[in-house]
């Protein structure tokens, strides 16, 4: 069962971040995204779902022996796929931040929440979004 | 009674029936009706979801159906539960054990009551959730959840009816949550978003 776990775990963990991927390049949340050049992008997301899910499903005839016998309950799976799920939006907010290091954020960037990473990495954009509100706080109490 | 129970059994052993006959199907099959192949795909489909959308409306309106989904699934789930409690159909291969072989070369055999399908009930109350909102993506899952709910009866661990009670658990529960809960609990959603929005995670 341990390792089964582990198994759902890295399928989670490796699909999610091709399907993170995807969808910030589909948004053009460029703050999100591992590779500067979008073909790129898809190419890694493509590699990172299919492999996964092959390796998964394909690898040592799992589909006949492992997963036809053992299994994880419904509930243990909803609770692996959320940590994996947020392990990998940690890891590509931190390799994405290393990525798009150089400040991105030039003048005041539009909008708010996921939009400010049209413009900058997270760390950037979670800065700008905390200063944006006390600045409105700010307004307010004057 | 007797009639529909006796419909549902044929039409059970017609689809089982094909098991076996061609490969590539009992292939298919085996992908679609495991715990995790369309389970994993919906949950990546929704998460990805969550991000998509170049305008922020766009991308809202996809939060909310997420966030419908996940209470849907949640909630459809407790009332498989709750139906468990008062009627407990055994799986077609108890009834019939000479179903046994055919379930083994498809998938294993599970001893949790057979009507409503759990299975059906979860996949569809995800489908109808994101349906509501995004026709096109919808359809996709509703796809994906009339693939996993027919493998359910080809490899005879469930009847067609719990198939269809399951589903209409899950699309009732979703037409639900979106039409009664969500606007009664409303601040509670716009709260959620603007959290995340504020952490740039929404």
């Amino acid at each position: 069962m341990e390792g089964l776990f582990v198994e759902y775990f890295l399928l989670v963990f490796i699909a999610s971040s091709g399907v993170l991927q995807l969808a910030a390049a589909h948004s053009q949340l460029k703050g999100l995204l591992f590779f500067k050049r979008i073909t790129l992008t898809y190419a890694f997301a493509t590699l990172t779902i299919g492999s996964a899910f092959g390796w998964f499903f394909g690898w040592d005839n799992r589909l006949q022996e492992k997963i036809m016998r053992t299994g994880l309950e419904g509930a243990e799976q909803f609770y692996y796929f959320l940590l994996a799920a947020f392990t990998t939006l940690v890891f590509t907010i931190i390799i994405s931040s290393i990525v798009n290091r150089q400040p991105l954020i030039k003048a005041e960037p539009k909008g708010q929440g996921l939009d400010i990473l049209k413009e900058g990495n997270y760390f950037q954009a979670l800065r700008y979004s905390f200063k944006k509100g006390t600045k409105k706080q700010q307004k307010c109490t004057k | 009674m007797h009639q529909i129970a006796a419909a549902d059994e044929r039409v059970l052993l017609w689809i089982s029936g094909l098991v076996g006959k061609f490969a590539p199907l009992d292939y298919i099959m085996r992908l679609a009706v495991n715990d995790y192949f369309i389970p994993v795909s919906i949950s990546l489909i929704l998460l990805g979801l969550w991000f998509w959308g170049k305008k922020m409306d766009e991308r809202e309106s996809y939060q909310r159906a997420v966030l419908i989904a996940a209470a849907s699934l949640g909630i459809s789930d407790g009332m498989v539960k709750i139906c468990n409690l008062f009627y407990d159909r055994p799986r077609p291969f108890m009834s019939m054990p000479e179903l046994l072989p055919t379930v083994e070369k498809i998938f294993y055999p599970p001893h949790d009551p057979s009507f409503p399908s759990n299975a059906a009930a979860i996949v569809f109350a995800v489908a109808a959730a994101i349906w509501f909102y995004r026709h096109k993506i919808g359809a996709f899952l509703c796809f994906l959840a009339l693939l996993m709910s027919f493998a359910r009866v080809y490899a005879a661990v469930h009847y067609p009816l719990d198939i269809i009670g399951g589903a209409a658990i899950g699309i009732l529960t979703s037409l639900f949550c979106m039409k009664i809960l969500f606007p009664f609990v409303e601040p509670l959603p716009t709260l959620i978003l603007k959290l995340a929005r504020k952490f740039c995670l929404a």
